[in-house]
């Protein structure tokens, strides 16, 4: 593809990827450390009903 | 029949709808993606038209994203459903990104084919709003403390907000604008030719996929932070109770 607006064409398409890469990563993130934090309450819950 | 309202039956729902989904974009997002780089170039904007195939889709779901938050608020404050608010709070990071995608790769697109980045025309400025009400409902969750206030407060402003969708919509029929009238969505068909409208169809439908996907993952995410919440507050009760049964009277 030779277009002299190819830069600006990579550009959008760069920037769409980083930005849905972006949305992905951070609900992924936020869900496993929410996982892992309701795990540790749990768990501290469970230990102290014990005791 | 499956009550979905109850957060654990949505739990269940989403653990086999979410990775169906998401299958669903990755097949549909590679097939427009081959679709758009195969489709052929516009006779007036060249391989520019590329660029249309991000844009568009991401245009559409910035208000479909806030068409479902208008559903959702009124999902709270009218019939008060329990995932009413949690939909709400999730899908405005993800409308706040599909309208930044639709106004960056716009920019992109004009700078080439108008000669400027930006012009403060209807279409373009009730967008460059829609991007700044979701930057509002963001910031007014984070900001009140108590939940049930922040969903309450969250779904009067995105009803107020509404009023901005069909400024959108029509902005380039009520008004003189440099941006195009619509040539998808119109009562008297599409305008574009068939080899160029298939792969933006597909497109719209993948990123549709894309955000239901990401929409019940945030939710779902919105779920576990209350649990996490409610425990808390469970366990720091239980604190102080230990406290006021060992050292002292409660105070009256």
């Amino acid at each position: 593809m030779t277009d002299p607006n190819l830069d600006f064409i990579i550009a959008a398409y760069v920037l769409g990827f980083i930005v849905v890469t972006a949305m992905v990563a951070l609900i992924l993130y936020d869900g496993i450390s929410l996982k892992r934090a309701l795990a540790k309450v749990s768990a501290r819950g469970d230990s102290g009903t014990d005791s | 029949m499956l009550n979905i309202a109850n957060p654990t039956n949505f739990l269940k729902l989403a653990s086999w709808l979410v990775p169906v989904f998401a299958v669903l974009t990755a097949v549909l997002l590679g097939v427009g993606l081959y679709l758009s780089f195969l489709a052929p170039a516009d006779y007036q904007q060249g391989e520019t038209v590329k660029i249309m195939y991000l844009h568009v889709p991401a245009a559409w779901l910035s208000m479909f994203i806030y068409g479902v938050m208008c559903s959702a608020a009124l999902g709270t404050l009218v019939w008060r459903h329990p995932l009413a608010d949690a939909a709400q709070k999730a899908a405005a990071p993800l409308g706040a990104g599909f309208t930044f995608i639709c106004l960056a790769t716009g920019s992109l697109w004009g700078k080439p084919m108008w000669g400027t980045w930006w012009v403060w025309d209807a279409r373009l400025t009730s967008v460059l709003v829609l991007f700044l009400i979701y930057l509002g409902l963001i910031a007014l969750w984070q900001a009140i403390e108590d939940p049930g206030r922040a969903a309450r407060a969250a779904a009067v402003l995105t009803l107020v907000g509404a009023v901005n969708i069909p400024i959108i919509k029509f902005s380039v029929d009520w008004w003189n604008t440099l941006h195009q009238p619509a040539s998808v969505f119109r009562l008297g068909g599409p305008t574009i030719a068939a080899s160029l409208l298939w792969p933006l169809l597909v497109m719209a439908l993948a990123f549709t996929f894309l955000f239901l996907t990401l929409h019940l993952m945030a939710i779902r995410n919105e779920i576990y932070r209350r649990r996490l919440r409610r425990l808390s507050i469970l366990a720091a009760s239980a604190g102080e109770t230990d406290l006021s049964n060992t050292m002292m009277e409660p105070a009256r």
